[in-house]
């Protein structure tokens, strides 16, 4: 049995980062994917850690897996070690890791150029990328983006969620429909039309309607830009 | 059946957007993975809550 320190020197980040991915992606096959390797990798790595350490970490079942108590206070380790090592990076490079927002609709709406203006003044050592990414994570779950703009219910645990601000709904009709000479409309006036929504970035899905007065026609689009163009050629509301 | 947002950002001339009654709101959050966070993040926090303030 080797004492703590021998342990110490024999671990690999890559053992952390299995960890950290099976424990956020549920699976082998999404941990594997977001690690950018294959699921047989991921169960080497897994295999080698666990041995390393002498404990079971990951319960395998035939389609999901889970942490066992250890695998759980290891993950929290690991994520706290992780985060210190990517320190010791950001210390050399003078923090000049560019911070990489994602949105999939209408970023921070009119809020959107102030909040890039000011970031330029205030830390123009870290360049801010804002990134369009039609997906409902808005590249979160891809890695793609270090935070996003969110729009709908966030209820993972492995995610921080900070409320910034309200804002009300808003229907999109053709400008020459009898719809929009009316100061305002509700979901009855819009049941009967072809709905554009987008089921992969948007903000709207057909459960804003009670189930009976659900609107029958619907045209999936992929971006803010198919969506409009749906709308403004009159085949749909939105 | 959209958000304010897409209002402020995205215009066409074929397109006008009526005020939507009788629907609940929509929360707009910054979310981040607990698990790699930025380390300019918390400052990016306050210069949008800030800007929204104004």
């Amino acid at each position: 049995m080797s004492d703590a320190a021998d342990l110490v020197g024999a671990l690999d980040v890559r053992y952390l980062r299995v960890l950290v991915a099976l424990a956020e992606e549920g699976t082998f096959t999404d941990a594997a994917i977001r690690l950018g390797t294959g699921q047989p990798s991921v169960s080497r790595t897994l295999a080698r850690f666990e041995d390393l350490l002498g404990v079971r970490l990951v319960q395998r079942t035939t389609r999901s897996l889970s942490l066992t108590p250890a695998g759980e206070a290891c993950y929290r380790a690991a994520v706290d070690a992780l985060a210190a090592l990517a320190g010791v990076v950001d210390a050399a490079q003078g923090h000049t890791r560019p911070l990489r927002l994602g949105y999939a609709w209408a970023a921070l709406g009119r809020h959107t150029s102030a909040v890039l203006r000011a970031w330029r003044e205030q830390r123009p050592d870290v360049p801010l990328e804002v990134h369009r990414i039609d997906d409902r994570t808005a590249g979160l779950r891809a890695g793609l983006v270090d935070v996003a703009v969110r729009r709908d219910d966030v209820s993972d645990l492995n995610l921080h969620v900070e409320p910034i601000f309200e804002e009300g709904r808003l229907a999109a009709v053709p400008v020459g429909s009898t719809l929009a000479e009316r100061d305002f409309l509700t979901l009855d006036d819009l049941a009967d039309q072809l709905i554009a929504l987008s089921s992969a970035a948007g903000t709207t899905t057909l459960g804003l309607w009670p189930a009976a007065a659900r609107p029958s026609r619907v045209i999936d689009v992929t971006n803010t830009d198919e969506w409009l163009l749906a709308i403004a050629s009159e085949e749909a509301v939105g | 059946m959209t958000a304010q947002s897409t209002a402020d950002l995205h215009s066409h001339p074929g397109v006008r957007f009526v005020p939507l009654l009788g629907v609940p709101g929509i929360t707009v959050s910054l979310v981040w993975p607990v698990s790699r966070v930025h380390p300019a993040l918390i400052d990016f926090v306050a210069v949008v809550r800030r800007c929204v303030r104004n």
